[in-house]
């Protein structure tokens, strides 16, 4: 039975796990990712190259990680996906698929640390197969050896690659 | 592992990618855009958000449908198909 369950494994989940489970909670961390990071600290492969390169402040992100690695106190679920999140008389309901099962996860201790993505204004041509935002390149480039990617930017900032 | 060992299949194209990266990137990089086509008016949607949230990027993968391509790491032996609709 988990004490704590936290949603969103980057630098706010990490760090509220590691707190949760140095005042004795065992702590339950429910990730989208396939690693633990989240979008700031977004990792590809273990074994794949020096990525500092690729980071703001990888050290403490690795030193985050590690720790909650280290940590027998927490459970961690990567790659999962809540389809549902309910409250009722101050219990919280989660409905995870994990691992291609659903579980049902209950808990009166919960801590949302979901981050955040662009914000998307439509405009015409938006849905067309090409058309991204920043974070979507951002995130697509990370995986690669170290390129020089330039993005002009303005306010708004629609970005299509041709 | 060194770059570009990993082999999957989109539909008939062979598909070389990275360790660690996403079936979704993986497809651009091979200037693959369109994933998948909308339900009534089969109109072809891509990548969008890149991080998980806009669920535009929907394939088919090893016969499992609704899987965000920009998620899914690419594997070795994937079968990956465009989606149709909701796959029903």
């Amino acid at each position: 039975m988990h004490n704590v369950v936290i949603i969103g494994a980057g630098p706010a989940g990490l760090s509220a796990s590691l707190a949760a489970a140095a005042a004795g909670a065992p702590v339950l961390l429910i990730d989208s990712n396939p690693r633990l990071g989240g979008q700031y600290w977004r990792m590809s492969a273990d074994d794949f190259q020096d990525q500092h390169n690729q980071h703001f402040d990888l050290d403490t992100g690795l030193l985050l990680i590690n720790a909650v690695k280290a940590r027998k106190e927490i459970e961690v679920w990567s790659g999962a996906q809540i389809w549902s999140a309910t409250n009722k008389d101050g219990k919280n309901t989660l409905r995870v698929i994990y691992q291609g099962k659903e579980r049902i996860v209950n808990t009166e201790n919960l801590i949302l640390c979901t981050g955040a993505y662009d914000r998307t204004l439509p405009f015409p041509g938006w849905d067309i197969p090409g058309v991204m935002t920043p974070g979507g390149v951002q995130s697509l480039l990370r995986p690669l050896p170290a390129t020089t990617t330039r993005l002009p930017a303005s306010t708004p900032c629609p970005f299509k690659s041709d | 592992m060194s770059q570009f060992d990993i082999e999957f299949t989109f539909d008939d194209n062979t598909i070389t990618a990275s360790p660690g990266q996403s079936v979704g990137a993986a497809l651009l990089a091979a200037n693959l855009r369109s994933l998948r086509q909308t339900r009534f008016n089969k109109n072809k949607r891509g990548v969008f958000c890149g991080i998980g949230v806009c669920f535009d990027c929907l394939v088919v993968v090893d016969g499992i449908a609704n899987q965000r391509a920009c998620i899914v790491e690419a594997k070795s032996g994937m079968k990956v198909q465009t989606q149709v609709g909701s796959n029903a």
